[in-house]
């Protein structure tokens, strides 16, 4: 069994690959992949289809087959976070400051004066037309997308699928800690470091899964001052007020079926808060550890043990 | 002055008696005080027309009547000064253009066009049918302890999980 893994940088993320037997250019396919869909996908390409159809004011744009892909994903994910996901607060996330790109400040949101704020969209995401032989695209005027982790989960998703497609036993993709795995593990198993919500040079837990999906969604990384007020802000944004989450929970990792649907879920589970983790864990049956402003650890009763176990080392 | 100087059309002014004897009534240019000048008449309508309408003895409800109907009918070709045209391209009209707000219709129906057609097949061609492999979905994901590599093999790769840092 041959194990390769490959690392490049992608989406303003670190992006890490492991294939399993898989053919000798797979680790250079799914970087030709993963660039092709961030050029589709990123807010902060002028050209891509993300931010044509936030300035195409409800015209029907003509779009890379896996743009359709992502907006049905949006759709079944806005169902699937019940509130606590919205890829239409591009407006709100603009306001509060997230305009440039990570890794190129240079690289700014283009929008046009015609998008509105949230709260005076009357149309959902699931009001778009979509021609799906023709991958053409009509989202509701005024509304605008944001791709953000769901994204990233779901890019996560295809190359595994595709590097899959192309033969390979086994692949695992993660892009800036959104990862997905599927198919055959490597002898030890897909190993995995959730790294200290606080402190990125330690390991919180260690463990191996079975495939499916992680990801982490914190408000601790991406942070920025607000000019005009004076405050620090995060890239959160909680759809129940439009504004930067204030949840207790200021970090969440998830392990779910698949790359996009644990990314809704460490969503879910941050903005839910304390009060709400054991509900929204038992009700979504997923995998859950989850850290408080106060350095408080909640897990479900699959991660405790390894937490326990990886305290003990 | 010449009948195109005052203004005057070639046939009316035919029809409208000449005083011989009168000077002109043109006046001569003001002259402003730093020196540049503006002739005052050619700016203005016809004010000559009427003088010398009126110094001809014509009655004054014909004199009006003449003078509506001068004003009704002056073109810019025949009057003394050329009024200003607004061509399409000037300013003014763009920038009218420009401050209308954008109309936001309703959603419209999807036609694959050929112009779509064209484009969307294209891409497809060159995806050649990339990513478009069904998402494997791990039902209910099994978490247990990593085993340790075997010590005559490399390490084996580790995912790390951090929240986009």
């Amino acid at each position: 069994m041959a194990v390769v893994e490959t690392t490049f940088r992608a989406m303003a993320s670190h992006v890490q690959v492991i294939v399993v037997d898989g053919h000798d250019q797979a680790g250079l396919e799914a970087q030709r992949v993963v660039s092709e869909l961030e050029s589709v996908w990123s807010r902060f390409v002028p050209t891509s289809d993300v931010t044509r159809l936030n300035n195409a004011n409800g015209q029907p744009v003509t779009v890379h087959p896996a743009t359709v892909r992502l907006i049905d994903t949006m759709i079944e994910a806005i169902d699937l976070g019940g509130g606590r996901f919205a890829p239409t607060i591009l407006p709100d996330l603009m306001r509060a400051g997230y305009v440039a790109s990570i890794d190129n400040r240079a690289a700014v949101t283009v929008v046009g004066e015609q998008v509105r704020s949230t709260e005076q969209i009357k149309h959902h995401l699931g009001d778009a037309q979509i021609d799906r032989h023709q991958h053409v695209v009509a989202l509701p005027p005024g509304l605008t997308i944001d791709p953000g982790g769901v994204g990233k989960g779901l890019a996560a998703d295809l190359v595994v699928a595709e590097l899959r497609g192309q033969g390979s036993a086994g692949a695992l993709v993660s892009i800036g800690g959104d990862l997905a795995a599927a198919g055959d593990e490597p002898p030890q198993g897909w190993q995995l470091d959730i790294e200290d919500h606080f402190d990125k040079d330690k390991t919180l837990v260690s463990l191996a899964f079975s495939g499916g999906g992680v990801a982490t969604s914190n408000t601790l990384g991406r942070r920025w001052i607000d000019t005009t007020t004076g405050q620090e802000q995060h890239h959160l944004i909680d759809p129940c007020t439009t504004q930067p989450s204030i949840s207790d929970i200021v970090a969440a990792t998830v392990v779910g079926s698949c790359g996009w649907q644990a990314e809704i879920h460490a969503k879910g589970v941050l903005l839910g808060g304390t009060e709400d983790f054991e509900r929204y864990t038992t009700q979504h049956n997923i995998h859950a550890v989850a850290s408080t402003s106060t350095n408080t650890m909640l897990s479900t009763d699959a991660f405790s043990k390894f937490l326990a176990a990886t305290a003990r080392r | 002055m010449t009948d195109a100087e005052s203004g005057i059309g070639s046939e009316l002014a035919d029809r409208i008696p000449r005083s011989k004897s009168k000077p002109s009534t043109s006046k001569p240019a003001k002259h402003m005080a730093g020196g540049s000048h503006v002739a005052s008449r050619k700016r203005r309508g016809h004010p000559a027309i009427g003088a010398r309408i009126a110094s001809t003895g014509v009655s004054t409800a014909a004199m009006f009547t003449i003078v509506a109907w001068l004003g009704l009918n002056s073109s810019p070709e025949t009057a003394g000064t050329p009024e200003p045209v607004v061509h399409p391209t000037t300013t003014a009209l763009v920038e009218d253009v420009s401050i209308k707000p954008p109309t936001l219709g309703p959603v419209p129906t999807l036609n694959t066009t050929v112009s779509n057609r064209a484009v969307a097949d294209q891409k497809t061609t060159a995806d050649s049918g990339a990513l478009s492999q069904p998402i494997e979905l791990t039902a209910n994901p099994v978490l247990r302890a990593p085993q340790p590599a075997p010590q005559v093999t490399a390490p084996a790769p580790v995912a790390k999980t951090n929240g986009s840092r």
